[in-house]
């Protein structure tokens, strides 16, 4: 475990305990390659472990394909778990859902996530949601399962999983709203107007 | 042997832009280097220079040095396939000069040739299917980020939180983007539209619509350099100032990720050209979405901090404003030859032969290219009076 793991994330965020089931979000073929250059990021997460990379040197954090640090030129590279935790620095709800590959029928959720551990990371949410969080909103990492193969993935809050039900594109009124998901009432806060 | 004049842009060839399935990029870049050397008055005799900007991503057909024994060239001093991504095709002219300044050619062409519409599906659907499962990309496929889109939608999101800007600046953005499109015969969107018409359109990843995105065409576009006379009638177009920057923004807090750091290139290409921002009598940006415009606006300084939206609505950027922008329709309306698109509009505006949407008096042109998501920009300052 790591010792910087938030004590107040779910265990069962953590660990991925259904590999072999199918992802909500896309088809198992788009399972990343688990043996290739991000190999000890996916090992991690399948130990519900978030592992990202430091300069073994220096300590800062690197982003998954650096291969020498920037800040003292070291190339010795320290993969390590991080807190599960960080804020949402980017957000898009994506419309277009290639057929084939995308497996939902409404909007999805993309976030760059700002990590405690200062890298950011690109992940979509761990259960289906219309909504598209607030720039700034904490967040918690849990896992997602795709083609056997776990891979991070933003929990907007502790009851997410048992209430998947903010509408899309209500603070856009220029928008066509999202249909499918649940109307349940969310704080407005919650929300981000694009 | 150095050439005898100051290299410049002596000839252009476009494709037709086909908005549907068919072509294969050799085929449509040898008809685009035939024309440009018409255009030129030259034949491939007098050639000695070849570069090749194929689209990104690996696929059979992508073009490749092979061009030059496919397309019946002769012996030549310089080949090369350059590669800075979307950069590419404006990084390509800055080394066709270079190379002539320095006697290594003396006449090179310079093309790029892509064809993503194939028949049973959409230019989307390519783009979704590429980018592997290895690194980075892989994971972000994973999670659901195909194609570009959704990567600009994050660019834009972000952007918005820093600048303050609004759906309504990217409305700006499209619709005096196809204002320019209306008198531009080789656009592919010369469709009215209003603000109406924009919120309207599908929305692909938020905040962007489709009206948002580029057109991808399958077509051509080359040009060639020269530092010989020519015997073709159209006015020599001179480089008088080029820069690149390829700002290392990292993908860690505190700094921002996704844009920021390209200005020196525009900064590097003044200076070296003398002149200064108010010189420039058209813009011709890379603009593979609406928010890449007002990003770049700033990001090159042609607007304050914060008031490319505000600059844009105002109609400045438009058809009659006192900065015009994308001058044919750009990547939106016009059609998506990623760097070539903003290359040949500034040719054709110094040239004056820009019929309905000629800018009057145009002398002086920005043209900047940007590749991969902002890392990499290549800039140049077209004129028609030569640098020395």
């Amino acid at each position: 475990m790591s010792p910087n793991t938030d004590a107040t994330i779910p265990a069962v965020l953590a660990a991925p305990d259904a590999p072999d089931a199918e992802d909500w979000l896309v088809d198992a073929a788009l399972a990343p390659l688990a043996d290739g250059s991000l190999a000890p990021l996916y090992a991690g997460a399948a130990a519900g472990e978030l592992t990202l990379p430091f300069c073994a040197t220096c300590g800062l954090a690197l982003e998954l394909e650096q291969r020498a640090c920037d800040g003292c030129g070291a190339t010795d590279i320290r993969w390590r778990p991080v807190e599960r935790a960080g804020t949402v620095h980017a957000v898009t709800l994506v419309h277009r859902r290639e057929p084939g590959l995308v497996r939902v029928t409404e909007p999805y959720p993309v976030v760059d996530i700002e990590l405690t551990s200062g890298h950011r990371l690109i992940m979509t949410t761990l259960t289906a949601t219309g909504s598209a969080p607030a720039i700034g909103r904490p967040v918690t990492v849990g896992f997602r399962v795709v083609g056997g193969v776990a891979v991070p993935a933003a929990v907007l809050s502790t009851t997410e999983s048992s209430a998947p039900s903010e509408p899309s594109d209500a603070a856009t009124p220029d928008s066509p709203r999202a249909t499918g998901t649940a109307p349940a009432p969310v704080p407005s806060e919650t929300e981000v107007s694009q | 042997m150095a050439s005898s004049l100051e290299p410049a842009v002596v000839g252009l060839g476009l494709t037709s832009m086909s908005l549907s399935a068919g072509g294969v990029p050799v085929d449509l870049a040898i008809e685009a280097v035939a024309g440009a050397l018409a255009d030129a008055g030259l034949t491939a005799r007098d050639v000695d220079g070849l570069l090749v900007n194929s689209s990104q991503g690996v696929r059979p057909d992508r073009l490749g040095v092979a061009l030059a024994r496919q397309g019946g060239l002769g012996d030549l001093r310089l080949l090369e396939h350059v590669e800075i991504k979307g950069a590419t095709a404006v990084a390509m002219i800055q080394r066709a000069v270079l190379a002539i300044r320095a006697g290594l050619a003396s006449t090179v062409v310079c093309v790029f040739a892509d064809a993503p519409l194939r028949a049973g599906g959409t230019s989307g659907s390519t783009y979704a299917h590429s980018g592997g499962s290895d690194g980075a990309r892989g994971l972000e496929r994973a999670s659901g980020v195909l194609g570009s889109v959704p990567t600009y939608a994050l660019l834009a999101s972000r952007y918005f939180a820093v600048s303050g800007g609004d759906p309504e600046d990217l409305c700006a953005v499209a619709v005096s983007t196809r204002a320019w499109a209306l008198g531009n015969p080789d656009a592919v969107v010369r469709k009215p539209l209003d603000a109406e018409g924009y919120f309207a359109s599908r929305m692909i990843s938020t905040p962007l619509r489709v009206l948002d995105c580029a057109r991808p065409v399958n077509g051509a576009v080359a040009l060639v350099v020269s530092g010989e006379a020519t015997p073709g009638p159209a006015p020599r177009i001179h480089v008088r100032g080029m820069g690149q920057a390829h700002p290392m923004r990292r993908r860690r807090a505190p700094g921002e990720s996704w844009f920021g750091g390209g200005r020196a290139a525009v900064d590097g290409a003044l200076a070296m050209a003398g002149l200064t921002r108010a010189d420039l009598d058209v813009v011709e940006l890379y603009d593979p979405f609406s928010v890449v415009t007002l990003l770049l606006l700033e990001e090159y300084g042609l607007v304050e901090p914060g008031q490319a939206g505000k600059v844009v609505r105002s109609g400045a950027t438009a058809p009659g404003g006192d900065l015009p922008v994308n001058t044919g329709g750009g990547q939106l309306s016009g059609f998506y030859l990623q760097g070539m698109t903003p290359l040949a509009e500034a040719v054709v505006q110094l040239r004056g032969t820009g019929g309905a949407r000629q800018v009057p008096g145009a002398s002086t042109a920005l043209v900047g290219g940007i590749g991969g998501r902002g890392d990499h920009h290549a800039c140049l300052i077209l004129d028609l009076e030569p640098s020395r």
